[in-house]
């Protein structure tokens, strides 16, 4: 299927809202109900973002929006309409590596090994990255403090504190916008 | 206003954010509304069919059936709109849909939504259960599988159905239903914005005003020329302004003396109004009205778009300026009435000044006594184009002295014009005194064009011969009485295993079953568009995508360059690159291609690629191929005997020549591919493939993947004939190709005009013969070469022309032959496989070589052929096989007296002699075709069934479905295997992962191979059951042996036991499961005994042979060319039938799909390699009306064929060949308008064809 707005009982109203997703631009006609989560998944088919609860209760959907100073943080993208983002930079997990390169996020939960299922995962890594954005050497309380809002059910959470922590020890690729996708 | 609203089944809709040029089709398609299909986006195939909401002559509400292609969505505003999916109702299946399920109505089904469709229209609007009703209300829709036979009948019985009359089938009748109010009034007004503004008034001053306002907008009725411009052309007027809602326009009056046809009026409506009246003029106009366009194209075009389009061709243009019809134009500054002869002023230029429009076309009714009549000549009789049509209508007194004369033509100028200097020439005499002169005066009154549909002389010769024909009054059944069919006598019913439908079959008929493109629909993806190379040969010298990227919607644009494997598509040698490399082989080579979010995206971007070559001349045809030594391979030589010692001794020596004629498969899925990449570097294609493991090992070599990595499924084709064996790899390539490079799903069903000239043909060949014969027509000695064009590529070549040397035998023993085969390398798209592989190449070329003995001596064409026969047993092929059961002389005489050939030989040659204008001709052909792979290698096959606790079984089989029915045969297979009732046997989709490294489904060998395999597995499965039941039944204090049981009806049992003992399969499954036995079993099969020696021209490369007999009875209008098949008797050997009904769909479409290759369908390119029939509009296959009108076919009874499935035999290709007879009934046709020697016929024998071999036998 295609938009939303073309199925037979659709007679919501949409607007065409301009989305930045990674460095790329959209723009998609978009109901005005419709969470970004929503929107993420299917519309622009990036679904490295998971649905998880619908309610904010597990953080698998998190995503970061940057702020006018480009600030990254993490949102819950299923309590998030997506006509509430419109012009702000947006990353999600298939944003998070950096030229084919990974982010040490990622790198360090793949050495770790910080993952078993992998659903909570990409909200996980998203939450970690924007905690070492703001404070790139944390305290394990002030990791265990920004993951607070992301369950995982499978790992115990040891080795995702881990992970974090050796993240931590690796620089970012600060300050560095994520590239343009390719033509 | 961008909105707009109308109902959709029932339900009511709202679309917001409409683009206005989107047709119906594509939002319903890109909604999920997958059962309306598209077969070639403008009007020519009927797949798109929609019902939808209009008034009939009464005013009352009824359904029309459009064409959804062409229909843009603000035009059913307002309206109601029935799919197919809805046209089942809260009692199941509607009675068009129940009939082309239960009669074998659907083959491959891409076809099948718009013929219910078709047929549900003629049921709810009151047609009549007629043939000629039928016809005409089926004359839109374009089938290439069945051969019509049991469409028609399914139609008649659907009708029969409602009219209470008898009929067969298990349906409930339902009351005729026309469209509920409101939408059943007229269009609301509208007016709705996007980027083309679509205007609908409602009163004729209000569209006046806009009229005058708007001078660059474009008035549009039912828009089936707009449409096209928009679909094909990507047309985008600025600014529509329809017709449809004004009342006064959409009338037609009758009055005493002439019809008042509104503007908006549309030709069906035209229709019911002529048949209602009394007037003697009504019939003519109905005559032509019966052969313009095609039923869904009348229900929407109007008489008024008719003419302001100025075509030079017209159809009713010549008609109205016979009868002296007046435009009424009006403008806001009143009325003008234009003369119909001062109307047209030139090349697509009328007198409609740019305020005006036309509100009305007065057509006069003629006094009593006028000899008024009309007529068409086109390639095809029905959806096509004219090559010439005419109107002619004399008016003579007392004494028969011509006193007004208006004879009108078009295709004969740049405009439809009368020819004035022939009416002036025979006002004032008799038509006797001035009737040969006539005629002379009407051939040099017009300088008619060459083109795509005719040549000139024959355009020059028909403005004659058409005024010939009404003076002299004569009719004929090929052109101008209704289309008729004799419904075949019903066939015995069959055990349940052999008597299975089409697996799909109420699928198809619902628009339920989903082929590539609608799993595609259903799924977020990208669309992508190819780039086409614009010469046939030269060296690339700029690619410039930068423009192209650039384009919105656009993601990206993939060249050579983006191959991360080989760039290479090839089947058997590596000499097809994926995208053009340097070079440029053929006309249409993709060179790059877009990837973006919208068909019309890529689409745009595509014409954005810049795509520069130094072009080299190309080399085109095969004699030029042969002229410059251009080839792919070294030559193949079949020879026994001495051929130069015996031509030598013999009595008669004969040489020839003939060039068969190429073929374009239509399948009516164009290619088409959808690939998803994998979360583990893999990708996952669904492709209409007659052969998924060749696509996976071809997706895994240009994207350097194992081929593990790779899962392709093959869901079911609509259609494929040989086209889907290979072609279909460069579209799977490419889709795998832009899935990775994107990481998204990406889809791509190829637009016909693409599809047409990418891909490869039928191959011609050049066959130059010598043969020589005694007096009796015996041919000691054959000797021929055959040069295929194979186009740029090997790809199948090479097999391809090995079986047309193999058959160059057919059912005739020659003991001295000398057979040499090659194939010739020219810039064209690859030639491929078509249903028959080369074999029809080879049996037309001993058929034509036969009739020209037969012709050259003066005997009877069945004789000659009969004296050449193998004998029943003992012979030996020209290659060194065996022939120990030869059954074509047993076929030959049963159908000579089953049929009553000798009775109607003298009935043919009685009428003949009376009718010296039209003639009738009879001939008898046969057919020997070999089954198996000539490729050794390829004549394997693997299986995989499972079965489950419950007693049903999962069957996979490396078979693929593109209609034939291969499913339906091995569930059948399996039924009897395990003895299951069919509801317990599904078979499964075709997927690589399943049963791996299988062969194509191509050679006829798919029921052969595939089902030899899963009785492989079922045999495996039957040895583990055994020994359960056996311990089950001791267990109930039986005696029974494993190796004495039977399996049948869903129950185990000893065979030798009359008792109760038995066991439900369920309860035998499960007590399997329960001892821990396994339910799972593969199952393999190669063909034995098979091997040959290309070098040495000997082997025995085939398993067995399959034979049939025709015999053709058709009519011939010498004074046009045209024909008609009257009637077909086919007798034909499927061994013991694995599914008669199936088998004998197979039949009739394999013979009527024979007849276009070698009676209309023409494929035209330029010196320069340009394909010009590259779309259903410009290459004719079979319509309803070209089906015989009586077609019998039988099987031959009690004819089990040892060592191949439960005694069957193959018959997906042979009966093609049996389509020979048709060709050689027009030659006995062409042979009784007089001369005397053998009558040479080229190929295609087309209409123009014809009629230039019975003016030179006529010696004119």
């Amino acid at each position: 299927m295609t938009a939303p707005d073309s199925g037979p009982t659709a007679t919501k109203r949409t607007r065409l809202v301009r989305l930045l997703v990674n460095g790329a631009t959209h723009d998609v006609a978009v109901a005005e109900h419709h969470t970004l989560l929503e929107v993420l998944r299917y519309q622009l088919q990036l679904t490295g973002t998971k649905q998880g609860c619908d309610k904010g209760d597990c953080g698998a959907c998190t995503v970061l929006v940057a702020d006018a100073d480009n600030r990254r943080a993490p949102v819950l993208s299923c309590l998030t309409l997506a006509v509430d983002v419109e012009g702000k930079e947006i990353t999600t997990i298939e944003g998070l590596a950096t030229k084919g390169k990974l982010d040490p996020v990622q790198d360090a939960f793949d050495r770790c090994g910080a993952l078993q299922c992998g659903f909570c995962q990409s909200g996980m890594m998203l939450s970690a990255r924007a905690l070492l954005d703001e404070n790139p050497r944390p305290t394990l309380p002030q990791i265990q403090q920004a993951l607070s809002g992301n369950l995982c059910r499978c790992t115990g959470y040891t080795k995702i504190l881990e992970a974090t922590l050796l993240a931590a020890t690796r620089p970012a690729a600060a300050g560095e916008q994520p590239p343009k996708e390719p033509a | 206003m961008r909105s707009i609203s109308f109902s959709l089944n029932g339900a009511p809709v709202t679309v917001e954010q409409v683009d206005p040029l989107q047709s119906v089709s594509q939002w319903l398609r890109s909604t999920g509304r997958t059962g309306t299909k598209e077969g070639c986006a403008e009007g020519d195939c009927g797949a798109c069919a929609v019902l939808l909401s209009d008034l009939d002559a009464a005013g009352g509400p009824c359904w029309r059936m459009v064409n959804s292609c062409l229909t843009l969505l603000p035009m059913i505003d307002g309206r109601a709109l029935r799919t197919v999916e809805g046209l089942e109702d809260e009692g199941g299946l509607h009675p068009a849909q129940a009939a082309l399920a239960q009669r074998h109505g659907s083959q491959c089904g891409y076809c099948t939504p718009g013929v219910a469709v078709a047929i549900a229209e003629a049921y709810e609007s009151g047609v009549p259960a007629t043939p000629a009703a039928i016809c005409g209300a089926l004359d839109g829709n374009l089938c290439r599988c069945t051969g019509y036979r049991s469409i028609r009948e399914a139609a008649r019985e659907a009708l029969c159905c409602r009219d209470g009359a008898e009929h067969g089938l298990m349906v409930a009748p339902r009351a005729p239903r026309a469209p509920s109010a409101p939408a059943c009034g007229l269009p609301p007004s509208l007016d709705l914005e996007g980027r083309c503004r679509f205007l609908r008034p409602t009163s004729l001053a209000e569209l006046l005003e806009l009229r005058a306002r708007n001078p660059e907008a474009q008035l549009v009725a039912g828009g089936t020329e707009l449409g096209v411009l928009v679909r094909k052309k990507l047309a985008a007027p600025a600014a529509l302004i329809a017709t449809d809602g004004i009342a006064e326009l959409r009338a037609i009056v009758e009055r005493d003396d002439a019809w008042v046809v509104g503007g908006g009026a549309t030709l069906s409506l035209l229709e019911e109004v002529l048949r209602a009246s009394a007037s003697a003029t009504a019939a003519p106009i109905l005559k032509m009205l019966r052969v313009f366009a095609s039923r869904p194209i009348r229900n929407r075009a109007t008489l008024a778009g008719n003419i302001v389009t100025a075509s030079p061709v017209g159809d009713l243009a010549p008609v109205l300026l016979a009868l002296d019809a007046t435009v009424v134009c009006r403008s806001q500054e009143g009325e003008r009435r234009v003369p119909m002869d001062r109307f047209f002023v030139g090349y697509r230029t009328t007198a409609l000044r740019a305020d005006e429009l036309v509100v009305a076309v007065e057509v006069p009714k003629l006094p009593a006594g006028a000899r008024f009549d009309t007529y068409k000549v086109s390639k095809r009789r029905d959806l096509d184009i004219a090559i010439v049509s005419a109107a002619l209508r004399m008016e003579l007194d007392q004494a028969g002295v011509v006193r007004l004369a208006r004879l009108a033509y078009g295709g004969v100028a740049a405009q439809p014009v009368r020819a004035t200097r022939a009416e002036a020439f025979l006002v004032g005499k008799t038509l006797e005194a001035a009737l040969p002169d006539v005629l002379d005066v009407l051939k040099s009154e017009f300088t008619p064009i060459d083109d795509v549909r005719a040549g000139q002389e024959y355009r020059r010769g028909l403005v004659a011969s058409l005024f010939h024909k009404h003076a002299l009054g004569v009719q004929s059944g090929a052109q101008d009485e209704a289309p008729d069919f004799i419904v075949a006598a019903p066939w015995q019913a069959d055990a349940r295993s052999r008597a299975l439908p089409h697996d799909a079959a109420a699928g198809h008929a619902t628009g339920r079953a989903l082929y590539v493109d609608d799993l595609a629909q259903r799924r977020p993806a990208l669309d992508a568009w190819p780039v086409l190379a614009p010469v046939a040969r030269g060296t690339i010298t700029r690619l410039d995508t930068s423009a192209a990227r650039a384009l919105p919607g656009v993601v990206a644009v993939l060249t050579a360059q983006d191959v991360p494997g080989v760039n290479d598509v090839g089947a058997v040698r590596h000499d097809e690159p994926l995208l053009a490399e340097g070079t440029v082989l053929f006309h249409g080579q993709p060179v790059a291609l877009v990837v973006g979010e919208s068909v019309e995206a890529c689409r745009r971007a595509a014409a954005a690629v810049v795509v520069e070559v130094a072009a080299e001349p190309p080399v085109i045809g095969v004699r030029a191929a042969i002229a410059a030594e251009r080839y792919h391979n070294e030559p193949h030589l079949i020879a026994r005997g001495d051929v130069t010692t015996a031509l030598r001794e013999s009595p008669h020596r004969m040489t020839g020549e003939l060039l068969t004629g190429a073929q374009e498969h239509l399948y009516l899925e164009t290619q088409a591919a959808f690939a998803e990449p994998g979360d583990e570097g893999d990708v996952l294609l669904h492709a209409s493939t007659q052969h998924p493991s060749e696509v996976q090992a071809v997706v895994g070599h240009v994207l350097d993947l194992p081929r593990h990595k790779v899962v392709v499924v093959s869901p079911r084709m609509g259609g494929a004939f040989g086209g889907k064996e290979t072609q279909g790899n460069t579209v799977a390539a490419l889709v795998a190709l832009a899935a990775l490079a994107t990481k998204r799903p990406v889809r791509m069903q190829l637009e016909r005009d693409v599809d047409m000239t990418i891909t490869g043909k039928r191959h011609p060949m050049l066959a130059t013969w010598e043969a020589g014969f005694d007096d009796d027509g015996r041919v000691r000695a054959f000797a021929c070469r055959m040069v295929a064009d194979g186009g740029y590529a090997l790809d199948l070549s090479e097999a391809i022309i090995d079986r047309a040397l193999f058959h160059l035998d057919n059912a005739y023993l020659f003991e001295h032959a000398r057979f040499e085969g090659r194939v010739a390398k020219t810039d064209t798209a690859s030639n491929t496989a078509f249903r028959g592989f080369g074999g029809p190449q080879g049996i037309l070329v001993v058929e034509d070589m036969l009739a020209q003995v037969a012709g050259a001596l003066g005997l009877p064409p069945e004789l000659v052929r009969e004296r050449n026969f193998y004998p029943e047993r003992g012979a030996v092929t020209h290659y060194g096989q065996a022939l120990d059961d030869h059954r074509v002389p047993r076929l030959w005489h049963a159908l000579k007296d089953s049929a009553g050939f000798g009775a109607r030989r003298r009935a043919v040659d009685e009428a003949n002699r009376g009718s010296p204008w039209v003639k009738r001709g009879l001939a008898l052909t046969p057919v020997k075709f070999g089954i198996s792979f000539t490729v050794g290698v390829l004549n394997q096959a693997g299986a995989l069934v499972h079965l489950y606790r419950d007693g049903s079984a999962q069957v996979n089989h490396g078979g693929t479905e593109m209609g034939q029915g291969l499913h339906a045969k091995i569930a059948g297979v399996v039924m009897r295997e395990l003895g299951l009732a069919a509801e317990q046997v599904r078979v499964m989709k075709t997927r690589t992962d399943k049963v791996p490294n299988t062969s194509a489904t191509a050679a006829s060998t798919g029921a052969d191979l595939n089902g030899a395999a899963v009785m492989d597995a079922c045999a495996t499965l039957r040895a583990r059951l055994a020994p359960v039941a056996a311990e089950l039944f001791r267990e109930r204090g039986g005696d029974a042996d494993v190796d004495d049981l039977v399996f049948l009806h869903g129950f185990v049992r000893p065979s030798s036991l009359s008792g109760t003992l038995q066991v439900s399969l369920a309860d035998l499954c499960e007590a399997a499961w329960r001892r821990r036995v396994s339910l799972s079993a593969t199952g393999f099969y190669r063909t034995p005994d098979i091997s040959y020696e290309r070098a040495r021209g000997r082997g025995k490369p085939f398993h067995y042979f399959a034979h049939g007999v025709a015999l053709s009875e058709v009519e011939l209008d010498g004074l046009t060319g045209m024909k008609r098949v009257c009637r077909v008797d086919i007798l034909h050997d499927v061994g013991d039938s694995l599914n008669p009904a199936i088998d004998r769909g197979q039949i009739e479409g394999a013979f009527v799909q024979g007849m276009g290759w070698l009676c209309g369908e023409e494929l035209r390119t330029t010196a320069q390699g340009v394909l010009l029939t590259h779309s259903a509009s410009t290459y004719q296959v079979p319509t309803i009306f070209d089906a015989p009108d009586e077609l019998h076919v039988t099987l031959l009874h009690d004819a089990p064929e040892p060592g191949v499935v439960h005694g069957s035999k193959a018959v997906g290709e042979p009966p093609l060949m049996l389509a020979i007879a048709v060709r050689e009934a027009l030659r006995d046709a062409v042979r009784a308008f007089g001369g005397a020697g053998p009558v040479q016929l080229p190929t295609p024998l087309t209409h123009e064809a014809l009629w230039h071999a019975v003016q030179r036998r006529r010696g004119s």
